[in-house]
């Protein structure tokens, strides 16, 4: 007698990765012989500085460490849930396992709590698949990656990207498409997010986003694969340093995080953040490509800049419950659903995945559609505004979007 | 070095530091250091500006970055000459991506960039402001052309720090007349804004700037390391340069900086000669530690994997390396193809 399981509703080795959202878990007893339902017991089995996972048998319910469930020995499933518990997100992959136990284990499948985490504090094999996928994907100039580029550049793009409150929207959807191109080359990888208002002395060293010398190239350790950075067919990456290193000092000039929170209950307020810390984190530390618009995204930097951007905006939606585009407090939404600049109305489809290319929208559409994720359905090949909001599937859990922030609960 | 001699031309010529006369007084070298220090009164770190009854400093001393100062006030305090430098500042960040909620907040911040007898750290931190502000393109639209023009005339100006960022501002917006004055300052020292290195890396932004050339030349005759390293990177994109750095990355004699970056000029224009040299490197003990370790970081992430996964001598020599090697590097490259290719 087994248990076969089934999450994420995939049978496929890709969708094993939890986040602190509840992900269905399909159960079925094979091989049983025929009789009454079997008592299984759910636990966890973790590496010892592994991830932890909670059950409920509801997607609402309270979570435990264990879970009682009564299997069928006709072959049906039973659907429970299971998530990452808060605070004790996994370090690599299946460093903690589902088990079921009936009078001995039946039983077992190794997932990872699978959570975007602060750069800093990242460990070294952490660190070292998330810059090998990146220098993959980007396949020294000539990868998927350029697609990316292609998409933060001045002009119309520009406009799509920064020009209304849209912005927070778009970036959460540009960030989340990079990162699933990321786990198709490795699954385990997240990205990291750079605390641009606390000193980072990890994040700066040549084994990581690189140092730049005094004329402001950056410079790579030899077992880096981001030395073989390239954009647009130029070699390297152009980061000078104006004044103290962010490894060293943070700036005093960026708003912190409890000021961002604090600039207001409603959206419209807090967009406000797209100056200030968004801007000045861009031009405060360094000059060089991180400092323009049209080529920010040259820099590896720039990901996990806005990964913490849009890990405050996540901060700020839990503090305020704002999850709900019909809460008007929820998005700053224009006088008729039609009247800001088209990808910025709550409904509007987020260029480029939608692949509108008629004006006002750019005249190309670097990379087409969303990427799929194994995980989760959401949102589709073709995102709106309003797909952005409720990443944890909070006000509908069919919503998720498939990331965590491991500051963030999804309660 | 493997890289052919050429004859003197006037980009080699031009190879010095710039001509132009810089003001006696003293650039700043660490902007941010000093603007550290006048902004920590804004977090209560640092110390406090003295009370004065002006209603202006007032404004600045009481703000906080949650912008609730009107930024009228603010900028009153950024442009007082008679105030101190650390309450000019303060008011200078608090008014932050405000600095383009009027014309004449923005006319004033662009005063104070462009005041040449201005504190270098008030005119760092206009500018840096300005700079955060253009991040709200659609807000800031009706100020870019003035920003451009006034970025323009900032190239000739006589402190190096702002020449420095404003020529990098409008190389990334691949200004072509910037372009244009970069490469006439390499050709003719007289006219030169910035160091020839600085130029390059500039110019760089843009494989279509037309640097191939003066690039060459200045590979072929460095005035110094710097400017060769920056030369290296401009013709990283230039497919005639495949022999060059086929040759740089194999000469054991240049150092590891430059080996780098030929070895990751060559793995774009040419990734299968790379990888033979490559290959070549990590069966060679008498290498570097850390030239074999570039060498194998490219193989393990850029290289053909249905020849590298059936390569047993190569793998039986990373093996070894990996659990000889006394060089952090060279052990996480070779640990690293390890996990591919074992």
């Amino acid at each position: 007698m087994r248990v076969d399981f089934t999450i994420n509703n995939s049978a496929s080795d890709t969708a094993h990765y939890l986040t602190w959202a509840p992900s269905p878990l399909r159960l079925r007893i094979l091989d049983a012989p025929a009789g009454s339902d079997v008592q299984v017991v759910l636990s966890e089995d973790r590496h010892s500085d592994g991830g932890s996972i909670r059950y409920s048998a509801t997607p609402n319910g309270n979570f435990t460490p264990t879970l009682k469930v009564q299997l069928p020995t006709n072959g049906s499933t039973k659907i429970v849930y299971v998530r990452g518990k808060f605070g004790s997100p996994s370090k690599s992959d299946g460093d903690v396992s589902i088990v079921a136990t009936a009078s001995a284990e039946i039983g077992r499948m190794p997932v990872m709590v699978r959570i975007r985490k602060n750069a800093d504090k990242l460990t070294a094999g952490e660190r070292d698949r998330f810059i090998s996928a990146m220098a993959m994907l980007n396949n020294k100039g000539t990868g998927r990656f350029a697609d990316f580029r292609n998409m933060h550049v001045a002009g119309a793009a520009d406009a799509q990207a920064h020009g209304g409150p849209g912005f927070l929207p778009w970036h959460r959807s540009y960030l989340m498409d990079l990162e699933r191109e990321l786990q198709a080359i490795d699954p385990s990888v997240t990205l990291p997010y750079w605390r641009f208002d606390k000193m980072a002395p990890n994040v700066f060293t040549l084994d990581f986003i690189g140092l730049p010398d005094n004329l402001g190239t950056v410079r790579f350790s030899p077992s880096n694969p981001l030395q073989f950075w390239a954009t647009d067919g130029v070699q390297g990456i152009l980061r000078r340093q104006l004044g103290a290193s962010p490894g060293k000092q943070a700036s005093p000039s960026i708003r912190t995080e409890a000021q961002t929170l604090a600039l207001g209950n409603t959206f419209r307020l807090f967009r406000s953040m797209q100056g200030n810390p968004h801007g000045s984190a861009h031009v405060e530390y360094f000059g060089g490509s991180i400092s323009s618009i049209p080529t920010a995204a040259k820099d590896p930097l720039f990901f996990l800049l806005h990964c913490n951007v849009d890990r405050l905006w996540a901060k700020w939606q839990a503090k305020f419950g704002r999850y709900k585009g019909a809460d008007a407090a929820s998005y700053d939404s224009g006088q008729s659903p039609t009247s800001l600049l088209k990808g910025h109305n709550l409904q509007d489809t987020l260029w480029p995945w939608d692949m509108d290319v008629a004006p006002p929208r750019p005249s190309t559409a670097p990379g087409g559609s969303m990427a799929a994720s194994p995980c989760v359905s959401a949102p589709g090949l073709s995102p709106q505004v309003s797909d952005m909001l409720d990443f944890q599937g909070l006000v509908s859990s069919d919503a998720k979007l498939g990331f965590s922030y491991d500051d963030v609960a999804a309660a | 070095m493997a890289t052919a001699k050429s004859p003197k031309s006037k980009a080699t010529k031009s190879l010095k530091a710039p001509a132009k006369k810089v003001a006696a007084r003293k650039a700043p070298t660490q902007r941010g250091a000093s603007t550290s220090t006048g902004i920590k009164a804004i977090t209560g770190l640092g110390p406090k500006v003295p009370s004065k009854k002006i209603a202006a400093k007032k404004a600045a001393r009481k703000g906080t970055l949650d912008g609730s100062v009107d930024p009228n006030s603010l900028m009153a305090t950024a442009v007082d000459p008679g105030a101190k430098l650390n309450a000019r500042l303060n008011a200078i960040v608090k008014v932050g991506p405000d600095v383009i909620g009027s014309k004449q907040s923005f006319d004033q911040m662009c005063g104070i960039l462009m005041d040449q007898a201005a504190n270098p750290a008030l005119r760092g931190q206009a500018l840096s402001t300005i700079q955060a502000a253009a991040f709200d393109p659609v807000a800031f639209a009706k100020y870019r052309a003035q920003y451009l023009s006034v970025l323009r005339q900032l190239r000739t100006d006589p402190d190096p720090e702002v020449r420095q960022r404003v020529f990098g501002l409008l190389a990334r917006e691949q200004d072509s007349d910037t372009q244009s004055m970069l490469l006439e300052g390499l050709d003719d020292p007289s006219k030169a804004q910035l160091s020839p290195e600085k130029a390059l890396q500039l110019l760089s932004y843009d494989p279509h700037a037309g640097a191939y050339e003066v690039a060459k030349k200045i590979a072929n005759r460095p005035p110094n390391d710097l400017a060769r390293r920056e030369a290296l990177r401009v013709l990283a994109a230039d497919g005639n340069s495949v022999d060059l750095f086929a040759g740089v990355v194999s000469d054991k004699s240049e150092s590891t900086d430059v080996r780098q970056i030929a070895a990751s000029a060559l793995n774009h224009l040419a990734p299968r000669r790379m990888q033979e040299i490559a290959r070549t490197m990590a069966m060679d003990d008498s290498e570097s530690d850390d030239a074999r370790a570039v060498g194998l970081t490219a193989l393990a992430h850029f290289g053909e994997s249905s020849t590298l996964s059936s390569d047993e001598p190569l793998r039986e020599k990373v093996n070894s390396i990996s659990q000889s090697t006394g060089n952090m590097n060279l052990r996480t490259a070779a640990q690293g193809f390890k996990a591919r290719y074992s």
